[in-house]
């Protein structure tokens, strides 16, 4: 057990005794060397819910979530310079807690001890402990200079090489024909990454999916997706300079938000987004990011950024109905996928660019920002001419603008964005986070957006997947009435004015999740889990009138972790899920789940073990399960019908440089002699999975 | 009788009909509709419409009067009045409330006597003389409706109460067996702090689903309340404003597909020495 040892240094004794003894008095121990941390399995709790929100389990790649807290865990983020950009990085702290502590050190001078976080508003002993692993109060450094030498003296390399395969072919690899696979089953990521200081990184990511020709056929020049940036940061005048491939999100996400944008989650407080600005991207995700050149001014109080991207994408081609065009799109592709003949007639068949712009102004404990956006399109967009598509964009050209703030007053957090669309669409939100007293927080977010608001890069707090069509209206609260329990819960109510996929009506619903954890001792820990969520959706047998019905989803879940010994925890998991369509037969759905994690202190290796069974009626009543393990951290698996999962991971330290890590999965269904559908269909009842990955660092 | 006015009438019997509002049990009071309803172990001025064990906690003698227009409509206004004074070994109550206008109205008058059992136990009870009135020669009815609730504080926090309305399932009609609805209901609420209390409650009436509320009101100041509450479908907000022995309480309530319901209350505290 690791333990913070408080060190008295010259520069405290300088200063107030008073916080000093404070400090003292506060002083309890720190165990960070769980082998799962909890602030981790913060971040799997939301990556679960996003999944299971937006029922796309393979599409996103979080891992750069945990790469983001594994560097700060390696170079520990200094709270009295610390930006806060960069304390919403960690994912731990929400927007009340990162302006109480930026306002107490503008106001108290620079913190003396990381106990003194406990006298800021909104820091519990909980949220202390969280993110103790990734922080640490220094002194205000010396701004180093720039200078090349300096970079390659310490510059530091990593060099990564996946590779993941299922064993079983699919019918894709077996049957020719136009949906046949023309590539390997192999997976196979290449990545090198380059850090130097804070000044400089470069990165380069090049992938093939399973299926995806390599080295050969359409793919002559190797790897079917390559990504790579060099980003330069100065303390200066010019923040920063992308070029390559980057992300951009600003404000509250109704302009422009690009890579992740998280939702309702159990973090009920975490509601409010903050706009990282520009950021090299470094992602898998084959859609989504801009590429060009992103630059950041900083000029006295204000920050100035602009982007300018040209990238080509995948999108379904159709005959034009406009007569100046001969071709158009009825649909933009997001999967990244490019094995078959269709597909790679669908790759970068769409020609983007896109530039835009935020200005934002802050001054102490208030900011305000104007983004705008502009995207270009080669080919005119022309959805098919179904109802539900009526009020989405077509053309060619699609302007965007948005104005965001965010302050903070006393124990309240304000904060909200307006964006229009050049076809007269509008989007608004605006939302209050509030610690009403030491043990209870407090949250609202009320959103608006309209039917014909039309964004290709928005991520908004909503229920939909886009940010148009819903008015809703959140509610989040936070209680720890007794130490070591806590209880989250919000209620979330929505309307959707115009159809949606699936929904061939206006609609509503809402949507209830209540969390209990309760940490017996520093070895246990208990939570449960339970989400309410109502929405229509249509009949299910078409008849003359399609109309729609209402569904309830009841999940319920209990989840204990606990150490066994000090080299092994275990984590057990049972889930149950409840779907009811009105008038239809319900679907139920169970899981029961052990994991088992080996770790032992000075051995090199450490060892996860999982086995699940499940059993549901139907896909609708699938329970989404997110496996922690020492390969990638964590995998989502959705799991329908009756069977059982065994997976097997390991990592083992050949030397500080190189790290080897391996995961095996067999899925084994009871009920079926087939897995999956179309070219991914396997015959049998079995499905294995293995996947190794080397990591150098130099 | 013109058309206009009868299909009036059976929109508002429509509507009656599906918001279960016949003879119904009406909660009261701007704050407790603001924190949805989640009045069972509160003890306020209203206590005497939404749990009588409620007043016998109350230091002051009081009035109120409450005013609503469900869904903005006028046809649906709901206007009420309650007041309460304790004399030796308890505390009365009264409250009269109408709901409906001239072609369809229920009305119902409450007597209610609470008192404390210990310094942290009471109970209260209620007689309610209830009468509905259906023009064009329907009719009037009235009947008598009993109530009676509990109150417990575990400890300076914690307080839980119970309470049963019309546990002896009083018939309104022969015709096709209508009876006032029976409904019990269960909630404690907890104080984190002086400013916040956090309310919880479950209701069950006879003949539809459990409803589970949770409410929460927060005072930044000493004489300013916001508050919010949560039940399946509708939620609800508001805030109050207290002026010396006047409080003024505004809220209301959202439903997904009808809208909003605007509530007013005011309230007036006695002195002490009046009594």
């Amino acid at each position: 057990m690791k333990k913070i040892i408080f060190q008295p240094q010259k520069w405290i004794i300088q200063s107030n005794l008073w916080i000093v003894f404070f400090a003292l008095l506060f002083s309890y121990k720190v165990s960070s060397q769980e082998i799962l941390s909890d602030e981790e399995l913060e971040i799997d709790e939301k990556v679960e819910m996003n999944v299971e929100n937006s029922d796309a389990v393979e599409n996103s790649d979080y891992t750069n979530l945990f790469e983001i807290l594994q560097a700060y865990h390696k170079n520990k983020l200094n709270l009295n310079t610390a930006t806060a950009n960069d304390l919403s990085d960690l994912q731990l702290l929400n927007n009340l807690q990162i302006n109480n502590l930026l306002n107490h050190i503008r106001e108290n001078g620079l913190l003396l001890s990381v106990y003194e976080l406990q006298t800021i508003d909104g820091f519990s002993e909980e949220i202390i402990q969280k993110i103790i692993p990734y922080i640490r109060v220094g002194k205000v450094e010396e701004k180093n200079n720039f200078s090349l030498n300096k970079i390659f003296k310490y510059g530091k390399s990593q060099w990564t090489s996946a590779f993941e395969q299922t064993l079983e072919k699919s019918k894709g690899y077996l049957i020719p024909g136009k949906t046949s696979y023309l590539g390997s089953p192999q997976k196979i990521i290449e990545r090198y990454k380059f850090q130097s200081s804070n000044f400089v990184s470069a990165g380069f990511t090049s992938k093939k999916d399973a299926g995806e020709e390599f080295f050969s056929g359409s793919q002559k020049q190797g790897f079917d997706f390559y990504s790579g940036y060099l980003s330069i940061k100065n303390n200066h005048f010019i923040k920063n300079i992308i070029v390559g491939d980057y992300q951009a999100s600003f404000g509250q996400g109704l302009t422009t938000w690009t890579g992740f944008g998280f939702g309702k989650s159990s973090d009920v407080m975490n509601i409010a987004k903050s706009g990282a600005g520009i950021r090299p991207y470094t992602s898998l995700d084959e859609i989504n990011f801009f590429r060009g050149i992103a630059t950041t001014f900083a000029f006295k109080r204000f920050e100035i950024s602009t982007f300018i991207s040209d990238k080509k994408t995948d999108a379904t081609i159709v005959p034009s109905l406009n007569e100046k065009d001969s071709l158009a799109v009825s649909s933009i592709k997001q999967g990244g996928l490019h094995r078959t003949i269709t597909e790679l007639q669908n790759k970068n068949s769409l020609q983007e660019k896109i530039f835009g712009g935020n200005i934002t102004y802050q001054k102490n404990n208030f900011s305000i920002g104007l983004t705008a956006l502009q995207t270009n399109f080669d080919k005119p967009i022309q959805k098919k001419n179904i109802l539900y598509n009526a009020y989405d964009f077509s053309g060619k050209i699609n302007t965007n603008a948005g104005i965001n703030y965010g302050f903070s007053h006393r124990n309240f957090y304000f904060f909200g964005e307006t964006a229009i669309s050049q076809n007269g669409g509008f989007a608004y939100m605006n939302g209050i986070l509030a610690s009403l007293s030491p043990t209870v927080s407090f949250s609202v977010l009320h959103r608006n957006y309209s039917r014909d608001y039309q964004n290709f890069f928005s991520k908004g707090f909503s229920e939909n997947t886009k940010t148009s069509n819903e008015k809703g209206i959140y509610f989040g609260i936070e209680m720890h009435p007794f130490s070591n329990f806590s209880i989250s819960a919000f209620a979330d109510y929505f309307q959707f004015p115009w159809l949606k996929y699936l929904v061939n009506a206006p609609s509503y619903g809402n949507d209830f999740l209540e969390n209990a954890s309760y940490t017996l001792s520093s070895s246990i820990k208990l939570s449960v889990k339970c989400r309410q969520h109502k929405r229509f959706k249509n009949m299910p047998s078409a008849g003359l009138i399609n109309g729609i019905l209402p569904i309830s989803q009841n999940n319920y879940r209990f989840q204990i972790q606990y150490n066994a010994r000090d080299f092994m925890e275990f984590m057990n998991r049972l889930e149950y899920v409840n779907y009811i369509q009105t008038n239809t037969v319900p679907s139920n759905g169970f899981l029961i789940s052990q994991t088992i994690f080996l770790k032992k202190k000075n051995k090199p290796f450490s060892i996860s073990l999982n086995y699940t069974l499940f059993q549901t009626d139907d896909y609708n009543s699938r329970i989404y399960f997110l496996e922690n393990d020492f390969y990638n951290r964590y995998s989502i698996s959705d799991f329908f019908y009756k069977g059982s999962s065994v997976s097997f991971s390991g990592k083992y330290e050949l030397s500080k440089k190189i790290i080897l890590s391996v995961r095996a999965t067999q899925l084994f269904y009871q009920n079926k002699n087939n897995i999956g559908s179309g070219s991914d269909e396997i015959s049998g009842n079995t499905k294995n999975t293995v996947a190794g990955q080397l990591q150098f660092s130099f | 009788m013109s058309l206009k006015k009868s299909s009036t009438k059976f929109f508002v019997l429509f509507i009656c009909s599906v918001f279960n509002a016949d003879a119904d049990n009406y909660p009261l009071g701007a704050r407790n509709s603001a924190l949805g309803n989640t009045s069972v172990s509160l003890s306020d001025v209203w206590s005497a419409q939404n749990n009588q064990a409620g007043l016998a906690f109350l230091k002051n003698n009081s009035a109120a009067f409450y005013h609503e227009q469900r869904f903005g409509l006028k046809e649906l206004s709901l206007n009420a009045a309650t007041t309460n004074f304790s004399i030796k070994k308890g505390v009365f109550g009264i409250t009269i409330s109408s709901f409906g206008y001239s072609l369809y109205s229920e009305n119902k008058f409450g007597i209610a006597y609470a008192k404390p059992l210990s310094t942290t136990f009471s109970i209260g009870v209620q007689l309610n003389y209830f009468h509905t009135h259906i023009a064009d020669g329907y009719g009037n009815k009235g009947v008598l409706v009993p109530e009676i609730g509990l109150q417990k504080k575990l400890n300076e926090k914690l307080i839980f109460g119970v309470h049963f309305f019309n546990f002896t399932s009083t018939k309104l009609a022969h015709y096709t067996d209508e009876r006032v609805p029976t409904i019990v209901r269960l909630g404690m609420n907890y104080s984190f702090s002086k400013q916040v209390i956090i309310a919880l409650e479950t209701e069950k009436d006879i003949q539809y689903n459990p409803l589970l509320k949770a409410g929460i009101e927060y005072a930044p100041r000493k004489n300013i309340f916001l508050r919010a509450g949560v039940s399946s479908e509708i939620f609800s907000f508001g805030f109050g404003l207290n002026v010396k022995q006047l409080q003024l309480d505004f809220s209301t309530t959202l439903h997904p597909t009808l809208g909003y319901t605007p509530q007013i209350g005011m309230s007036y505290r006695f002195d002490k020495k009046t009594n």
